[in-house]
């Protein structure tokens, strides 16, 4: 019955999707502004913090001790996307050869060069939680 | 569990949700797909008949996700509730139907919070960028839920799985905004320790989900539901089809055509004893990537033992500390609505989507021409004719949704069962241990799958 091409179902999903989710969040947020109360006062808009003042503020230089799982995972998310190519493309590449096991032979040495970068991180000392 | 009437309870109350949920997609999808372009409308030619009925998709899901998710809501409550020996909430309405619908109402008209030095636009911004990516990742699957029916072919992409990933990974966005906008410390730290489960656990799930479709050789999801049609050994999480030679030839073998089932179990396992050995690799390799691919999804959406973002006993209750009204509803609309999209994952990917688990062979003899028997019933009371509802569609779209419901409890059980982790634990099991185990499976099954035919087609006219 569609015949429509790969960008216009793109605009589709951006436009039909996003459009209408956005609007029944702002739907319901406006029927609170609407229906709920409002009496903001100096101790209720308090950040919470177990019943005392807060001691400092929360908006600090935080120490995001996990940066060096975060550099690691950027690695394996890029290895996730040309994975993605080669499971369409595995059979096709192996019978253009004529040997069957081309295809996985490709993907273990890719996998083994990345299990060697993470093996050297771990070893490093990358994957301890201080 | 000792309860047998709370059980009963249980029970009827998710059939009579399952018979109920239908009922209003069903008519917005028939008002706007059916009865305004064919009745109202009448010209083909018009633009508005076709803008109509690609708006079905887009409603079907508006009106799903919420109603779906005050069940779901429901669901866990009632389920924990039998897993401790109580009640539950079972006052409101039929067996506590309609709670979750009055805890609505009841948080529209809650004071809006803002906490003081909070930044104001992505504190507002926050829930929305949680949400509006659950009901993205809901597009492709629509088409696979449907199977494939004409109204939501629109919303079928030929990448379907990389973009359902691409959407169910947005959220943590979400988490993380929430966490740092709201001027808390308890939500600080709630929303980065999302980030960082969610940069641990997204590679197993991920490579759980490739490794399903380089087995199906496809990455949309219609094609993988189709593929893993027939009954329970075409599923995917037995071996992704390594099972299928065996499955065509117990069915050919009980129609009586013993020379086509040996070529057909030459066609599948063509290297003798070693592929018979790889389809038993493959078939543990996939049980495996599917226990990789729960551990993965309950971090990834914070259940359970991973909700360490919302950890009650340490942060309060994490990143919506300061949430209240209609801002902490949204947040836990779109947790539940994500608990669900990603249980209807694994049903479309491992589970065989809209395929009921009976093998074709059993459920012919047993009830022969199964789909012909039940047509003209849905001819005599339906709209078949104007393509709403049709066989090929009522049963797969029913047998997602209580299987996907399944994954549910599943989750829900697990939350009554299992304590929460330490988040250095929660690192080193996956980073030491499942991102290597899913990395080694995967070149396992890459190896394994060239010595079975997992694409195996029957020979022509030897179909049962």
């Amino acid at each position: 019955m569609y015949q429509l091409q790969l960008g216009q179902i793109g605009l589709f999903v951006l436009v039909g999707f996003a459009l209408p989710a956005l609007g029944m969040v702002l739907l319901a947020w406006g029927l609170q502004l609407f229906l709920g109360y409002h009496r903001p006062s100096q101790t209720k808009n308090q950040p919470y913090e177990c019943g005392m003042k807060p001691m400092q503020a929360a908006h600090v230089q935080f120490d995001i001790r996990y940066y060096l799982y975060a550099l690691l995972f950027i690695l394996f998310d890029i290895e996730i996307v040309f994975i993605v190519p080669w499971i369409l493309a595995t059979d096709e590449i192996s019978q253009s050869v004529g040997w069957k096991w081309l295809g996985p032979v490709e993907m273990l040495v890719f996998l083994v060069i990345l299990a060697v970068g993470l093996a050297y991180a771990w070893k490093k000392g990358a994957l301890k939680w201080e | 569990m000792g309860n047998a009437s709370e059980i009963f309870k249980f029970t009827r109350l998710s059939i009579i949700w399952l018979c109920l949920i239908f009922i209003p997609v069903w008519l917005v999808a028939y008002a706007v797909g059916i009865f305004i372009p064919y009745f109202l409308i009448k010209d083909q030619q018009n633009i508005f008949f076709d803008v109509f009925q690609a708006l079905v998709p887009i409603i079907a899901v508006l009106v799903f996700i919420p109603i779906n998710a005050m069940f779901m809501v429901l669901f866990e409550r009632r389920g924990l509730a039998l897993f401790t020996v109580r009640s539950g909430p079972n006052r409101v309405g039929v067996d506590g139907l309609l709670q979750t619908a009055a805890d609505a109402v009841k948080l529209l008209f809650k004071e809006d919070i803002t906490p003081r030095g909070a930044d104001i636009a992505m504190f507002t911004l926050a829930p929305i960028t949680f949400f509006a990516p659950s009901v993205f990742a809901a597009i492709p699957l629509l088409a696979a839920v449907t199977n494939d029916h004409p109204l939501f072919h629109i919303v079928n992409l030929p990448t379907g799985i990389f973009y359902v990933l691409a959407a169910s990974s947005v959220p943590v966005v979400g988490i993380v905004m929430g966490g740092w906008a709201s001027n808390n410390k308890y939500s600080l730290v709630g929303g980065l320790r999302s980030a960082a489960q969610a940069i641990s656990y997204e590679i197993p799930l991920v490579l759980s989900l490739v490794s399903m479709c380089m087995m199906a050789k496809s990455l949309d999801v219609v094609q993988i539901a189709n593929q893993q049609a027939g009954g329970i050994l075409d599923w995917n999480i037995f071996g992704g089809g390594a099972l299928r030679g065996i499955d065509k030839f117990i069915a050919l073998n009980l129609v009586g055509n013993t020379i086509d089932a040996k070529t057909i179990l030459d066609a599948a396992y063509p290297s003798g004893i070693l592929s018979y050995i790889a389809a038993g690799v493959l078939i543990v390799c996939s049980v495996i990537m599917f226990l990789l691919y729960l551990t993965g999804a309950c971090a990834e959406i914070n259940r359970i033992p991973f909700d360490l973002p919302e950890a009650e006993s340490e942060l309060v209750s994490g990143y919506n500390t300061e949430y209240s009204g209609i801002k902490f509803a949204i947040f836990f609309l779109a947790e539940f609505t994500n608990l669900f999209i990603v249980s209807s994952i694994a049903v479309v990917m491992f589970m065989g989507g809209g395929g009921n688990p009976i093998p074709a062979w059993l459920l012919d003899p047993w009830w022969p021409s199964f789909a012909s028997s039940v047509g003209p019933m849905f001819d005599l009371v339906t709209a078949k004719g104007l393509m709403l509802v049709d066989e090929h569609t009522f049963f797969p779209a029913l047998w997602v949704i209580a299987k996907t419901y399944a994954f549910v409890f599943f989750a829900v059980l697990i939350r009554g069962t299992l304590p929460r982790f330490r988040i250095d634990q929660l690192m080193d099991f996956g980073w030491k241990r499942l991102i290597p185990l899913s990395l080694i499976v995967f070149l396992v099954m890459a190896f394994a799958r060239v010595l079975v035919n997992v694409h195996l087609v029957m020979p022509a006219g030897g179909a049962p």
